[in-house]
């Protein structure tokens, strides 16, 4: 038959010609064989359906799924930013207008009136938010929503970009208030002030921000503004109630700010989950669900 | 590319919307044809992936729409039933506002959103403002905000409520140069709409899917079932006690009477062409709208 096999182990070399034959044979029965069984490839597109398809099962690559969370989540929180920023040009003009005019008429009356300072700041703190909620919902309120929740930003993420945006605004223009007030008239604390205005502004935050999701925004606004200045008109005709509430042991007032930062951070979320779908209640403020066929 | 929707059904409360509805969709435009309350807006909702099912799934190409969330909506055009709009903004700022939703970049969009302004008719007052526009104005800018990403799948809740028959025109032929490489579900009470563009016609009543067919397959059910007959005008409250009617048209001869009916109403009744007309009336046994 055969020679032997040169470096045994290492490679292997058939030196028989009949050997050779029988395999050409082998290899071309078995090419014909095959033929048979011939597999067309798939058209480009149905590969890419099948991976379309298939993607949803695959699953993060990560070492460290606590860190790929971590990601997601500042990219979500970058993206709702970026969202925010985007959306400013879409804000009503009387939105700004309304932002100014109570700003300069907080500078004037924070420097003009010699007494009480403090309450100024308390009067005007939460208004710019009052306001501005009425921009958050006002894809709700002009029956846009159903458009916006079909787009690829959806409706949930650009109310809360909105909303963002309005807190921010409000805490920017409300620190700029008291910073003035204290340049201008250097009998007042800076922190004393932020402090005396924090608390009523994120009072109201939570509660108009509660009643806005309940009923139609423009009417929830208007009802807070005419609350909050009844509210302003007994404090500036009796002093000695805003004292009292000024003197409130820091450890109660930390708890009031506590339980209205949480409410906002609750209606928020709240407000998240019932703008995703229509179903629970974001077209018609919670109506009946029959109305939506 | 495939749209298939699996046993969808929707209910609220004790109402069901839609029920059990099953059905394919594949490149080409589909009429949704049915009553008031058939359900045709709650099933768009669902195919717009902004209402979701009590049971059922929608696949696009084989893969659950819930699943793709944003790469679902990348590919989705969508005009509600009742078209909102910022008061304040002009047609372009507004389109400029649903581009940016739609992810589309600052430079693609201003393109884009020209594109559409002069495809529906609006580019001469895309800088007015939308509370100046007309009813069918407002819709043309509804139908131009669905096709600013180039949508695959093109969901159109009563596209033609308030277009005039020239707009309605310009519409469905929009509609057919579109059609070929996206499917298009086009729901309408308005036969004449459908009777044009479709490729496949959906029957809907109650929230079930009563049939789905070719137009022309669905008219072949009402060969030798629509008639015509010019009668005088005092034979006509018997005609109408007895039949459907399809239509009335008083004429100097008499009344010619369209008349719906398996068997022949009277001798001198004629066999005519079945439309989409009878076929909704023989369905859903309600009047018109043309």
């Amino acid at each position: 038959m055969g020679k032997s096999r040169e470096n045994k182990g290492k490679s292997v070399w058939v030196d028989d010609m009949d050997d050779v034959k029988d395999l050409e044979y082998f290899d071309s029965e078995l090419e014909s064989i095959l033929q048979q069984y011939c597999v067309e490839l798939p058209e480009e597109q149905r590969i890419n359906t099948t991976i379309d398809v298939l993607r949803q099962y695959v699953p993060d690559i990560s070492e460290n799924p606590r860190e790929v969370s971590m990601m997601s989540y500042w990219r979500r929180w970058i993206n709702l930013w970026k969202i925010a920023a985007a959306d400013i040009g879409m804000f009503s003009k009387l939105y700004w207008i309304s932002c100014l005019i109570l700003f300069g008429a907080g500078v004037w009356m924070g420097v003009t009136v010699q007494q009480m300072p403090a309450i100024v700041v308390i009067l005007f703190s939460p208004l710019p938010f009052v306001i501005g909620l009425i921009e958050v919902f006002k894809g709700r309120e002009q029956g846009v929503l159903e458009m916006e929740l079909a787009c690829k930003v959806s409706a949930q993420e650009l109310m809360l970009s909105r909303l963002l945006f309005i807190v921010m605004n409000s805490l920017i223009l409300n620190t700029c208030l008291s910073g003035l007030m204290f340049l201008v008239r250097g009998d007042i604390s800076f922190w004393g002030l932020t402090w005396t205005w924090f608390t009523p502004f994120i009072i109201v935050a939570s509660s108009s921000l509660w009643l806005a999701m309940r009923i139609r925004c423009t009417v929830s606004s208007m009802v807070t503004i005419s609350i909050w200045m009844a509210v302003g008109m007994i404090l500036l005709t009796r002093p000695d109630m805003l004292t009292r509430m000024m003197d409130l042991h820091i450890l109660i007032t930390i708890l009031v700010n506590a339980v209205a930062v949480y409410l906002l951070f609750r209606q928020g979320w709240k407000l998240l989950r019932n703008h995703t779908f229509i179903a629970e209640g974001s077209l018609s403020y919670g109506a009946n669900d029959s109305e939506y066929f | 590319m495939e749209l298939t929707i699996q046993n969808i059904s929707k209910q609220f409360k004790e109402l069901v919307a839609v029920n059990q509805f099953t059905a394919e969709l594949s490149c080409g435009v589909y009429g949704l044809l049915g009553p008031n309350g058939a359900g045709k807006t709650t099933l768009l909702r669902m195919l717009a992936d902004i209402l979701r099912p009590t049971s059922g799934i929608i696949r696009l190409n084989g893969q659950d729409i819930r699943t793709m969330e944003e790469r679902y909506r990348d590919v989705l055009g969508y005009l509600p039933q009742q078209f909102g709009y910022y008061r304040q903004f002009t047609g372009r700022q507004f389109l400029m506002y649903i581009a940016a939703l739609k992810g589309l970049e600052k430079r693609a969009a201003a393109t884009k959103v020209e594109e559409v302004l002069q495809l529906v008719g609006l580019g001469y007052e895309a800088d007015s403002k939308i509370k100046s526009y007309s009813g069918g104005m407002r819709q043309r800018l509804g139908i131009a905000q669905a096709l600013l990403n180039d949508p695959k799948v093109l969901i159109l809740d009563e596209p033609t409520a308030g277009l005039d028959p020239t707009e309605r025109i310009r519409f469905r032929n929009i509609l057919s140069e579109m059609s070929a490489n996206r499917i298009i579900l086009l729901s309408t009470h308005i036969v004449s709409d459908i009777e044009y563009v479709a490729k496949d016609v959906l029957l809907m009543k109650q929230g079930y899917l009563l049939k789905q067919d070719r137009l022309v397959s669905l008219l072949k059910e009402l060969k030798e079932s629509v008639w015509k007959v010019t009668v005088d005008e005092n034979q006509l409250p018997v005609l109408k006690q007895r039949y459907k009617i399809v239509n009335i048209l008083r004429r100097d001869s008499g009344v010619e009477v369209r008349i719906l009916s398996p068997d022949k109403p009277l001798l001198t009744a004629q066999p005519v062409t079945a439309g989409l007309e009878d076929l909704y009336l023989h369905y859903f046994n309600e009047e018109i709208i043309r």
